[in-house]
């Protein structure tokens, strides 16, 4: 179960991204999947805002990862 | 690496709209991400509602950095210490909060010098909450969060109405117009895209050097992205205002024609802690006429009408910290009344700019 905080920290990350300050939301997701690696939505987030092609894949390939392991 | 001064902004922003729920959140984050951020600790334990957090947030801080001085007085705050020179609080501190002093080897982050938000989260801390405090307390208690945000509000119309007397248009115009500073100021973002500003004359309440002129005013637009350029951020993004309207001063006429305020908020990414160029901002016309931002009126303007905080938030001379908060400053422009689609830039990005009227008269 998502933690709560993490809950919360996401929607001020989509709301910024809402108001396309994507550098922040970058920001923020980087700090996140810091502090909490095994959320699969911090990565799948952060790749949408990803620097270039290679980080996208990358952060997906995270999510992916841990998706998997959750259906395990 | 990930620039936590940004995320600490983003808390501090939240915390000064109210939102404490959200800078909780965030400066929780910072904290668990580095646990030696003393400023997250810091602005977490002003943005607490539950004392306990409070407390653990403030002895981290001091754990950190054992001559804090906010962490102290916030500790003494918590703790009922009566007045008391720095020993004295740290002794009361040393007896409330167990083994904090008794670590030994830890690194010790020297704290920022003070700075302006700073200072905003000494106010945070010398507000705690008054139930806390035991028995008779020597030093006067100031005004509640809540109480802050009315009396600010109040100086700033007050300041607004003293600027007003030396502005080309008077209060009631502003009022009817709906576009005023002030207004601008409370509602965050200015939605109307162009407003005819009544041409009734204003009422001189000192002796101007130039007649007041009319003019049309078109606010910059409500574009929901900030500009950037040489690692400023600029321009419009809530709560940003760029109202506009010319000015006169009771000692000095303007060379091209009118004076105009512009109130433009920006944020510095530089990696630097400096003030803004003075030619960071400038105006541009039809005519091909570059402006440049006048110093001496700008500071002028900011001492008329009330310092900082009233008129904007800073004095354009005033060092911006990197990674702090979005500040407004107002800014005076001497143009030309011939004037037509002036539009503003910023640095060396003339590729994106605003809009800030069509025609001067």
């Amino acid at each position: 179960m998502r933690n709560s905080e993490c809950e919360a920290l996401l929607k001020i990350a989509n709301r910024l991204y809402q108001q396309g300050d994507y550098r922040r939301v970058r920001t923020l997701l980087e700090i996140m999947s810091e502090v909490y690696p095994r959320e699969v939505q911090v990565w799948t987030t952060l790749a949408m805002v990803a620097h270039n092609d290679n980080e996208k894949t990358e952060y997906l390939a995270r999510a992916s990862h841990l998706q998997r392991q959750a259906h395990a | 690496m990930a620039d936590a001064n940004e995320i600490l902004a983003l808390g501090m922003d939240a915390a000064r709209d109210g939102n404490r729920e959200e800078a909780r959140n965030l400066f929780t984050l910072l904290t668990r991400q580095d646990p030696d951020n003393i400023q997250a600790w810091l602005w977490l334990a002003g943005v607490s509602d539950d004392p306990r957090q409070r407390r653990a947030a403030l002895e981290r801080a001091l754990e950190i950095d054992p001559q804090n001085d906010m962490a102290l007085r916030g500790l003494r705050a918590l703790n009922g210490v009566q007045g008391g020179d720095r020993r004295s609080i740290v002794e009361a501190v040393k007896q409330t909060t167990s083994n904090l002093f008794g670590r030994r080897g830890r690194p010790v982050r020297p704290s920022r010098p003070l700075s302006q938000y700073e200072e905003e989260l000494t106010r945070e801390l010398e507000s705690v909450d008054s139930h806390l405090y035991d028995g008779e307390d020597d030093e006067p208690r100031g005004p509640s969060p809540v109480m802050w945000g009315i009396l600010g509000v109040l100086v700033l119309v007050l300041g607004y109405f003293l600027a007003s007397q030396f502005m080309g248009t008077s209060s009631e115009e502003s009022a009817d117009t709906g576009g005023s500073l002030t207004d601008g100021l409370l509602n965050g973002i200015i939605s109307t895209p162009t407003l005819e500003v009544p041409t009734s004359e204003p009422v001189p309440t000192t002796e101007p050097t130039m007649a007041p002129t009319p003019i049309t005013v078109v606010l910059l637009n409500t574009e929901n992205t900030a500009k950037t350029a040489e690692g400023w951020e600029y321009g419009v993004r809530s709560p940003v205002i760029a109202g506009v309207r010319t000015a006169r001063f009771p000692n000095t006429a303007p060379q091209n024609g009118a004076y105009y305020v512009v109130v433009v908020v920006v944020r510095n990414s530089t990696g630097t802690d400096q003030p803004i160029p003075a030619d960071f901002f400038v105006l541009q016309d039809d005519q091909g006429r570059t402006y440049n931002v006048n110093v001496e009126r700008t500071q002028e303007l900011l001492n008329i009408g009330g310092g900082r905080g009233v008129v904007s938030d800073i004095d354009i001379g005033d060092v911006l910290y990197n990674g702090g908060a979005l500040q407004s400053i107002a800014l005076i422009f001497d143009i030309h009344t011939d004037s037509t689609n002036l539009r503003l830039y910023g640095g060396s990005n003339r590729s994106e700019g605003w809009l800030i009227a069509e025609t001067v008269q």
